[in-house]
């Protein structure tokens, strides 16, 4: 309680006197914490997802073309480069990964579908996606594959066991895994290097190095290092530190900024004025008392905090049903885009100083109409 | 009916129905700019092949969408040259590329290159058609005025870079930018090559125009009889429909716009319908009254309709030039073109009535309890 302690809650009290139009309030005040959530959740979304893959991998280091400004490009850097990196007394182990683009037939359509392929030799096991370990072995074996099963849905149903046409090259499917798209690619295939080789990819040219340390190794010293022994043909970064880089480079390159930005303001807005109509109305119902009040010698601080506190209240009464249908609301577009949609506690946590911000406001606006009660109205 | 009550009811305190109108509005607004960023996504995404003027297309059969369309050998469209009711020929290639402002500390900008092999005959614009020529030295490039302001000064003579090669500006055009790219250039096809690497017997897209006495429909039927399955043959305009409603429907940007305009439907209406229902609460003494003095139901109903009605066109009107406002500045600050046209103003109205029909029944159930007897 902000400096006032009485033992009557007033504020509370007012604010839950007439329940019915409460739950409208809250509800008002609730949707434009949706709409908030929606946008943001939007311009995240794209970004995220887009930056989806640098999260999955396995390595304190990534090495990569320098030119390679972002994951859209597949600039390839020679296979000797980790060689070269494991000759730092620090570097445990240096895995080439492969990244492309083949077609998959639509066996049910005939028609063929641009897919992203993945690949890297099992035994180094460089992706944490969900469901990949117990195909270790399997993916050894040339011509055996793993399906990302939050492929869209162009590529018709593909259940482990099911052949599939990739460039030509009949392949098994030998297990799914999920990884989903993004508003690039539409979906993924995972191979092993061998499969990789066979079907015509060069061994030696390879989309990204991981490099793993030894424990106890300072990554920034050894990239330090590496920058300075290996020829200036690389960037070196840590997943987090590329997944940052596009996530950036998204912003910068679509127009989705301005576009979910003016989502927010708008929601923003709407907020304000619902919050404020509903501290207008419970002003103006509540007015006799307001006059008494000042009547029985209250002062203007005294009307301010209690004006204040409601709308405090509402702010947070407001944000917790908004938070639960942003919630449901982010399962949903997740399930029907595959785009990645969550919440991540900044993320929360802006929104929530935006909501009390805008009660606040609102808050501001409706104070005018108590300052002016006057107790001779009373009568 | 000599007083209009609805409307003496509605104004009686202005303030807090200007406050309603303010949040009706605003959701309206809202709704108005994610269709309105839906069409102009929808539009945007054909805008490269609106550019060209053909009958017919011919793809590789990988093709998906422009920004993985895949490519095919350039033999096909030898092959198709002879193909019956085939008039002319162009050769176009597509690929994403970075531009690079030297002046703007090298800078990159996304940049959508066109590699065209200079056939004037489809190209609509006279001015574009006379420019061709401009294209035909090596590293000559043709860019779009359009495009985002980080692209550097788009002065003819200018050197920059695509894709880190060494290009010089040689004349311009207009095509705008797109949640695609931040903006496009058009090269001969030896540059497009030499730009992205890619190789020499591998195009993208056959522009074909049909002859005289010639459908569409049947020179596709032909081509499709005389080429290999490795290519598909589409007509202009099923091509540019399918291209957009991919973007659309397969990703989720059409889904996002849909979603954000559904919920801001649905504040639009919770407001209206809170409005509504504190109206009629606080007046349902006075309904009463005129039930009473042996008003009927209907001519009680017809008043809560009407003050719905009015929150609406009320609500709309402000919106639809703050709609307009909130795009310009949109479009300042993000050069992305939005294409509001007159269909999306009248399906926000329409939108609008629905939004009152709704909220104005759902309100209006409580008129019923109005009971002269509860007066007293």
């Amino acid at each position: 309680m902000i400096g006032f302690s009485h033992r009557i809650p007033l504020a509370r009290r007012m604010i839950t006197h007439r329940k019915g139009r409460l739950v409208l309030s809250l509800l008002g005040i609730a949707f434009s914490v949706i709409i908030m959530f929606m946008e943001i959740g939007f311009f995240n979304g794209i970004n995220d997802s887009q930056a989806n893959l640098p999260p999955l991998l396995k390595a304190d280091l990534v090495l990569l073309h320098q030119r390679r400004y972002s994951m859209l490009e597949t600039n390839t850097i020679p296979r000797l480069r980790l060689q070269q990196a494991m000759a730092d007394r620090d570097v445990a182990e240096a895995i080439p990964f492969y990244e492309g683009m083949t077609t998959l037939l639509n066996a049910e359509n005939r028609r063929l579908r641009a897919i992203a392929t993945l690949a890297f030799p099992p035994e180094a096991n460089p992706l944490s996606v969900p469901g990949i370990e117990p195909y270790r072995e399997a993916l050894k074996l040339k011509g055996n594959v793993l399906y990302d099963s939050l492929s869209r849905e162009l590529y018709g149903t593909i259940k482990p066991g099911a052949e599939v046409i990739l460039g030509g090259i009949p392949h098994q499917v030998v297990g799914t895994v999920g990884i989903g798209p993004n508003i690039k690619l539409d979906g993924y295939i995972l191979m092993g290097d061998a499969t990789w080789i066979a079907d015509g990819g060069d061994p030696n040219a390879i989309n990204m190095g991981l490099i793993r340390l030894k424990p106890g190794a300072d990554p920034s010293a050894v990239k330090a290092r590496l920058l300075g022994n290996l020829p200036n043909d690389l960037l070196i970064m840590t997943p987090e530190e590329l997944r940052r880089r596009e996530v950036v480079f998204t912003t910068q390159a679509t127009p989705t900024g301005s576009v979910f930005g003016v989502g927010v303001i708008i929601g923003f807005i709407i907020g304000v004025i619902i919050c404020y109509q509903i501290l207008f109305n419970e002003i103006m119902d509540h007015l006799p008392q307001y006059a008494t009040m000042k009547a029985i010698g209250f002062g203007r601080p005294f009307l301010i905090r209690l004006v204040m506190k409601q709308a405090l209240f509402l702010s947070l009464l407001g944000f917790i049903p908004g938070l639960l249908g942003g919630m449901a609301l982010y399962a949903a577009i997740q399930h029907f885009t595959r785009i990645l949609m969550f919440m991540t506690p900044e993320r929360v946590g802006l929104i929530f100083l935006l909501t009390v911000f805008m009660c606040v406001f609102a808050g501001i606006l409706a104070m005018k109409k108590v300052l002016r009660a006057d107790p001779a109205e009373l009568f | 009916m000599g007083i209009p009550l609805a409307w003496y009811n509605t104004f009686q305190n202005k303030k807090r129905t200007l406050a309603a109108i303010g949040g009706i509005s605003f959701s309206l607004l809202l709704i108005f700019m994610q269709l309105g960023f839906l069409i102009t996504a929808r539009i945007t995404s054909g805008l490269v092949y609106g550019f060209f003027d053909y009958d017919l297309i011919i793809t590789s059969a990988a093709y998906e969408s422009m920004n993985s369309a895949g490519s095919f050998d350039r033999t096909r469209l030898v092959q198709a040259q002879v193909v019956p009711g085939v008039a002319d020929m162009a050769t176009m290639s597509y690929d994403r590329s970075r531009w690079r402002d030297p002046a703007n500390k090298d800078l990159g900008s996304s940049c959508m290159l066109i590699g065209y092999d200079l056939n004037p005959a489809f190209i609509p614009d006279p001015e574009v058609k006379a420019n061709l020529a401009y294209l035909q030295n090596k590293d000559a490039v043709m860019l779009d005025l359009w495009s985002h302001p980080d692209y550097g000064e788009k002065r003819i003579g200018k050197e920059a870079t695509l894709n880190w090669r060494k290009v010089t500006i040689a004349t311009l055009y207009k095509l705008g930018i797109s949640f695609h790219a931040e903006g496009s250039a058009i090269v001969n096809l030896d540059t497009f090559n030499d730009l992205t690497g890619t190789n020499p017997r591998q195009v993208t897209f056959g522009l074909v125009k049909v002859a005289p006495g010639h459908t569409a429909a049947q020179t596709r039927q032909a081509l499709k009889a005389a080429l290999p399955a490795d290519v598909l043959v589409f007509e202009r305009p099923n091509f540019i429909q399918a291209e957009q409603d991919y973007f659309i429907k397969v990703k989720p940007i059409g889904i996002m716009f849909q979603a954000g305009a559904f919920v801001a439907f649905v504040v639009g209406a919770v407001i209206l319908f809170q409005v509504l229902s504190t109206e009629i609460s606080n007046r349902l003494k006075e309904y009463a009254t005129l039930k009473a003095i042996g008003f009927r139901n209907l001519y009680v109903y017809k008043i809560g309709a009407q003050q719905a009605l009015l929150f609406g066109i009320m609500s709309y009107l402000p919106a639809l030039p703050l709609g307009y406002g909130v795009a310009w500045v949109v479009q300042k600050a993000s050069r992305l073109p939005m294409y509001l046209t007159w269909e999306l103003d009248l399906f926000v109205l329409f939108l609008t009535l629905l939004m009152c029909l709704i909220s104005g029944v759902l309100a209006l159930q409580k008129v019923r309890k109005a009971d002269p007897a509860d007066l007293f």
